[in-house]
């Protein structure tokens, strides 16, 4: 055989060799698995002594090798980055150009720092750079050919197609790395959310004759927006509601630290003024980046009303004090405020005095409110909030929701919404399980209160059935005939009449989905829902929850 | 709930005592589809002592009357409390159910 006829043989023999390693290579995921193929049979194929894939790192401009130790493959050992520009596989990564190199040491570009660390003695080297789509991912090289002195341009040709190869099946396990990768941080912002839930006041301890209720709804899984209500030693309620400037991550991070800093001065110091003062010096002090946090304290006493309240640029809480059914008087408290905390060091906090009446209710929010986004690209704005309130005695957190729901259904929630509502309001507050067993004391619970205010018998009756259908669906539908499911039953009365509360916990229910029968169309079951509209004046599906449903009755005085 | 069953000369009385919800439906069916078996002429039930009824009671009693009107038998209602009355009038059952 003459040597072109043997040449030609060698050739086509390593071609058919890297067909047969294509499906090999590309068929995993993984990326070791991948990165251990590709090394693997880069050696064998090309007969090298040693070989080595470096991945770009494109933010620091740096390869990172993954070089093959030991026993060929068995080992995959990552090294320290390796600038672009630098040595023979940089001086590829920047030209975006291969190379073959006879002999290492009479090349400039080499850098034989390797080499020394390693004893190894690096002779030829044929360096590959790996492209996908156009984009470089990183390079390939073999180094030192066994049972020759050099690689030849053959060698180049070969190891050049093997790269293409692999540089698709690195492709593909890089970006399943980078899934899995998301998927973790998907799963610790869900977890973090979790936790972040888990520090709001879920269960409001019940203080007689002030209602508190909330809701919180953060834009991206973490909210920059805080708060927190609880019982002061002296029977007193505190809140704190709060927005940290931005959001996400490092809000939601800087949020949970001044809560707590608040939370620890609330321990130690009697005066929200003096709280506030040495609130800002702390926020002053950890603030980064220009950060600054709007906020709110209160102290209220549940017995008279009074309120102190002390602001940081915070926007102005609202009051409103029933004066029909279906009328509120709205208006926002006239407030000394002192600067957004964080910005002004020993900075002064006013404290203003409010006395809130019975039937009256407090509002208390943050601009995820005012500055919500409209479908028709308008911000939400407090007159807004103010029509709202005027119409929604009864429910007005939920109607402020709902409207904002209906206003931006379109859009993205831009920003963390947090409000917050104290009522002064005679209420009981019955929790049952979701067992029809317990039905009867709802309703005696209701006959009681019914007789108190002299409403009839027909009506404490009207009233008992809508409550109790309300209850049997839920069993029904949302908690699935299961018993030791939580039920929360509210009984408040103003002086227009009774509104009746009732909340559970279980999956959230579409109201389209509540439907009755034609009462022509006798047949067993269907009228629950009919009973329910057709006897009570009012009545509003609660949405506004992360978890479970809310709902009102109301039945207004005659 | 309390339910009570008498019998005479081809006449089922059944007297229901207390409230009447999803708690007691299931005893109430009962009570009533083993007595309509028993063929007789005539069902009364017996509203006097009862105080409150659901969607749930009703429900059983139209299932009560429908069967029974298979058998030809009678299924009335009687002595209904004006609060209780009102339910059946509500749901425009006043004029299917024979209520006495």
């Amino acid at each position: 055989m003459g040597q072109n006829a043997r040449i030609i043989q060698e050739k086509e023999s390593k071609l058919e060799k890297l067909l047969s390693i294509i499906s090999y290579i590309i068929g995993d995921i993984d990326l070791d698995t991948v990165l251990n193929n590709v090394l693997k049979n880069a050696e064998e194929l090309m007969e090298a002594e040693a070989s080595s894939f470096l991945l770009l790192n494109k933010n620091k401009d740096e390869l990172h090798a993954f070089v093959a130790t030991g026993n060929a493959g068995e080992q995959i050992k990552k090294q320290d980055g390796i600038k672009v520009g630098t040595g023979i596989s940089g001086w590829v990564a920047q030209n975006v150009k291969s190379l073959l190199i006879k002999d290492a040491y009479q090349d400039t570009r080499f850098c034989s720092d390797y080499d020394k660390k390693t004893g190894f003695q690096t002779k030829s080297v044929v360096c590959v750079p790996l492209i996908v789509k156009g984009n470089l991912i990183g390079v390939g090289q073999i180094i030192n050919k066994k049972n020759a002195a050099y690689f030849d341009d053959q060698d180049l040709n070969i190891f050049t197609k093997f790269c293409e190869i692999a540089a698709l099946a690195l492709d593909n396990a890089l970006m399943h790395q980078k899934r899995i990768e998301q998927d973790r941080v998907q799963r610790d912002l869900e977890l973090a959310e979790d936790i972040q839930r888990a520090f709001l006041p879920e269960n409001l301890p019940v203080v007689k004759d002030l209602k508190i209720d909330y809701r919180y709804l953060a834009s991206r899984y973490l909210a920059g927006d805080f708060l927190d209500i609880s019982f002061l030693p002296n029977g007193n309620v505190s809140l704190i509601i709060a927005d940290v400037s931005g959001k996400g991550i490092s809000a939601a991070l800087f949020g949970s630290r001044v809560s707590h800093e608040f939370s620890h001065l609330r321990k130690d110091l009697q005066n929200l003024e003096k709280i506030f003062k040495k609130l800002n010096n702390i926020v002053c002090k950890y603030s980064t980046k220009g950060m600054f946090v709007t906020a709110i304290g209160m102290e209220l006493n549940p017995n008279t009303g009074d309120c102190q309240i002390v602001n940081a640029g915070h926007p102005r809480p609202i009051a409103l004090t029933p004066i029909s059914p279906k009328n509120m008087d709205v208006n926002e408290l006239e407030q000394k405020s002192g600067p957004p905390l964080g910005i002004v060091e020993d900075a002064e906090y006013p404290i203003n005095d409010f006395v809130l009446k019975e039937n009256e209710t407090m509002i208390f929010y943050t601009d995820g409110v005012s500055e919500a986004i409209m479908n028709d690209g308008s911000r939400f704005e407090s007159k807004n909030i103010f029509e709202v309130l005027k119409k929604n005695q009864f429910y007005p957190l939920n109607g402020l929701l709902q409207k904002l729901n209906q206003q931006c259904s379109g859009k993205d929630q831009a920003d963390d919404i947090t409000v917050v509502s104290f009522c002064r309001i005679k209420f009981k507050q019955l929790d049952i399980k979701s067992d029809p067993a317990e039905l009867s004391k709802v309703r005696h619970l209701i006959e009681t209160i019914g007789n108190e205010l002299n409403y009839t018998n027909k009506e404490i009756n009207q009233i008992n059935l809508a409550v109790t259908e309300s209850i049997v669906n839920i069993i029904e539908h949302t908690y699935m005939f299961k018993k030791d499911k939580d039920i929360r039953v509210q009984i408040n009365r103003n002086n227009f009449g009774l509104h009746i509360f009732i909340r559970d916990w279980g999956e959230k229910q579409d109201p389209k989905n509540f439907k009755s029968r034609d009462l022509k169309d006798v047949k067993p079951g269907g009228l629950g829902v009919f009973f329910i509209s057709e006897l009570m004046d009012i009545v509003n599906y609660d949405n506004s929850y992360t978890t479970g449903n809310g709902l009102h009755l109301i039945k207004l005085r005659e | 709930m309390e339910i009570k069953v008498t019998e005479n000369s081809e006449i089922i009385t059944i007297s229901l005592e207390g409230e009447i919800d999803m708690q007691v439906t299931n005893e109430l069916r009962e009570a009533l589809l083993e007595n309509i078996d028993k063929n007789s002429k005539r069902i009364i039930v017996d509203f006097q002592n009862v105080d409150f009824i659901d969607s749930s009671g009703l429900a059983v009693l139209i299932e009560g009357l429908k069967i029974s009107k298979n058998k030809d038998s009678g299924f009335e209602l009687c002595d209904m409390k004006e609060q209780v009355k009102d339910v059946f009038n509500l749901a425009q059952l006043d004029k299917v159910f024979i209520i006495k």
